[in-house]
C-alpha cells in the first residue's frame, strides 16, 4: 500500500521487503530499539549494559543490569524464564558490529524479543533518559507489564491459596477437563457456556478465569467484561495434578 | 449534610440503574455496530450490516470452538464457529493467525454469537519484480542506507518501529505518510524499500 502510494508521488524503483519484520528476526538480524521505547518500559523489560561493571559506575541507563559484552553468553542461566521479555543491550553507541551477534545468540534461545538500543548511552543521555551512577546490578531481574485484564501468577496464586472472600476463581475448562481436577474453592462454567450461564456469577466480587493454557481465560474475561462484571484473567498455563496445582511456567 | 449524602447516594443508584440498562440492551449482539474504527475507515458499508463483527482476529480454541476478534483496543467479541462456518481468503479457521483482520457474520443464538462466514482481509499482491528478499535487504543494511545507496521505510505504527526495527529504517508509518513524503528522497529513481508486520 505505502508502495503504491511512493509510487503515485513519482518514485520509479520501489521495492517491497514483503516478508517484513518476522522474516528479519528469523534469520537472526539484529533490530534496534529507540531510546524513547526503553523510557517508556523501564522497570519492565531488561536492560543490558554491555559496557561492564567499571563503565557502568559512571553512569548507566537506570535499573540497567552490566554485564560485560565477553560475559553475556556464560551468563544465560540469569535470563529469565519468560522468553517473551524484552532484551535490551546498550554499549556507548549503537555498536551493531559486537551488539548484532550477542542480539543473535539470545534469539537462539528462545526469545523473539531482543534489541540493540539505537545511539547507545550516548544517546540515551541526549535523548534525556533516566541515569544512575551507584548501584550498579549484576544480575538480572525481570519483572512484566501485565496487560490489562491480566493477572500475575504471584497474585492469583495467593488468592488460590488465601481464598480472600472478595474474589472468585472461575474454572473456564470444560467439564471433562474440571473432573480430573479442580482448583480448591474455584466454580466451573466452560467457556462455550458462559454467556449463557454468566447470570450465575456474583456481580459483587472479583472474578478471575483461568484455564489450561490462558487462551479460553481470555476469552472467558471478554464475556465477563461485556456483560458488565469486575474480571482479569490469568495468562498463564495451570495444571493440576492429584490435588496439586502447578501454574505459571508459561 | 445528610441531604446531600442521601443525594449522591440517589444519584449513584440512578447510575447504577443506567448502567444495568446498559449492559441489558447494549450486549454485543444488539443491532450496534460492532466494528474496529479502523475498518470503518474503507468499510462504510459495515455500518449497515448489524449481523458483522469487523476486527483482528485474536484468537481460537478449538475446545471452546469460538474466535476472539478484537474491535477496539481492550474490547473483544468471542462468537463460536460450527462446522458450517464458511471462511474466505484462508483455507481454513485454524489457518487464521493473528493479527489477521477478519469480518464474521453472525446470527444470534440465546446469548451466543454464532458465526456463519468468515472473511480474511486478502493478501495484497506486490509483482515479483518488486520483491526484495531477505539476503538481498540484509547485504544492503551492511553497507547502510547511504553506500547502500537505498532508503528504507517502517510502514508500522510508531510503537512497532520504537520497540525495534531494521537498523537504519526511516519510521513513516503508513496512516501517516501523505505528510511524511518528505523524508523520502528528493531523487525520484533512488531505490526506496518498504516494510511492515510481513504477510501472513
Amino acid at each position: 500500500m505505502a508502495a503504491r502510494l511512493a509510487e503515485k508521488k513519482g518514485y520509479t524503483n520501489v521495492k517491497v521487503f514483503h516478508a517484513g519484520l518476522p522474516a528479519w528476526k528469523k534469520a537472526g538480524l539484529p533490530v534496534v530499539a529507540t531510546s524513547d521505547f526503553v523510557k517508556k518500559r523501564l522497570g519492565y523489560i531488561v536492560v543490558i549494559d554491555t559496557r561492564g561493571v567499571e563503565a557502568a559506575k559512571k553512569g548507566h541507563i537506570q535499573g540497567a543490569v552490566a554485564i560485560p559484552a565477553n560475559r553475556v553468553i556464560a551468563e544465560r542461566e540469569q535470563f529469565p524464564l519468560d522468553r517473551k521479555a524484552y532484551i535490551v543491550l546498550y554499549s556507548d553507541d549503537t555498536n551493531m558490529a559486537e551488539l548484532g551477534k550477542l542480539a543473535k545468540e539470545i534469539g537462539s534461545w528462545g526469545y523473539g524479543n531482543v534489541a540493540i538500543l539505537q545511539g547507545g548511552f550516548k544517546g540515551w543521555q541526549k535523548a534525556g533518559g533516566p541515569t544512575q551512577r551507584d548501584m550498579v546490578s549484576t544480575k538480572i531481574f525481570y519483572l512484566p507489564r501485565p496487560h490489562p485484564g491480566e493477572i500475575t501468577g504471584d497474585e492469583f496464586m495467593n488468592i488460590v491459596r488465601n481464598k480472600p472472600k472478595g474474589k472468585l476463581i472461575l474454572d473456564v475448562r470444560t467439564k471433562a477437563e474440571a473432573a480430573s481436577g479442580m482448583l480448591p474453592g474455584a466454580v466451573n462454567i466452560p467457556v462455550d457456556e458462559l454467556s449463557a450461564r454468566v447470570g450465575e456469577l456474583p456481580k459483587d466480587k472479583e472474578i478471575v478465569t483461568h484455564c489450561r493454557t490462558g487462551l479460553r481465560a481470555e476469552m472467558g474475561y471478554n464475556i465477563l467484561r461485556n456483560a458488565g462484571y469486575n474480571a482479569r484473567f490469568l495468562n498463564d498455563k495451570v495444571t493440576i495434578l492429584q490435588q496439586q496445582v502447578f501454574c505459571c511456567y508459561k | 449534610m445528610r441531604k446531600a449524602i442521601i443525594k449522591a447516594t440517589g444519584l449513584l443508584g440512578l447510575a447504577l440503574a443506567a448502567l444495568a440498562v446498559m449492559g441489558l440492551s447494549a450486549p454485543p449482539a444488539s443491532a450496534k455496530v460492532i466494528a474496529a474504527k479502523k475498518c470503518l475507515k474503507c468499510h462504510g458499508e459495515l455500518k449497515e450490516m448489524p449481523n458483522v463483527v469487523a476486527g483482528d482476529f485474536q484468537s481460537r480454541s478449538n475446545k471452546a470452538k469460538s474466535i476472539s476478534v478484537m474491535v477496539a483496543p481492550g474490547k473483544n467479541v468471542i462468537l463460536k464457529f460450527t462446522p458450517q462456518t464458511t471462511v474466505t481468503n484462508v483455507p481454513s479457521i485454524k489457518k487464521l493467525k493473528k493479527p489477521i483482520p477478519v469480518q464474521v457474520s453472525y446470527v444470534k443464538q440465546g446469548s451466543d454469537l454464532v458465526a456463519t462466514a468468515i472473511v480474511a482481509k486478502p493478501k495484497i499482491k506486490v509483482p515479483d519484480k518488486q520483491i526484495i528478499g531477505v539476503k538481498e535487504l540484509a547485504a544492503l543494511v551492511a553497507k547502510g542506507p547511504k553506500k547502500g545507496g537505498y532508503t528504507l521505510v517502517d510502514s508500522r505504527p510508531p510503537i512497532r518501529y520504537n520497540e525495534g526495527h531494521i537498523p537504519g529504517a526511516v519510521m513513516m508509518p503508513f496512516p501517516k505518510m501523505p505528510e511524511m513524503m518528505g523524508k523520502l528522497p528528493k531523487d525520484k529513481n533512488a531505490l526506496v524499500i518498504f516494510y511492515c508486520q510481513g504477510f501472513r
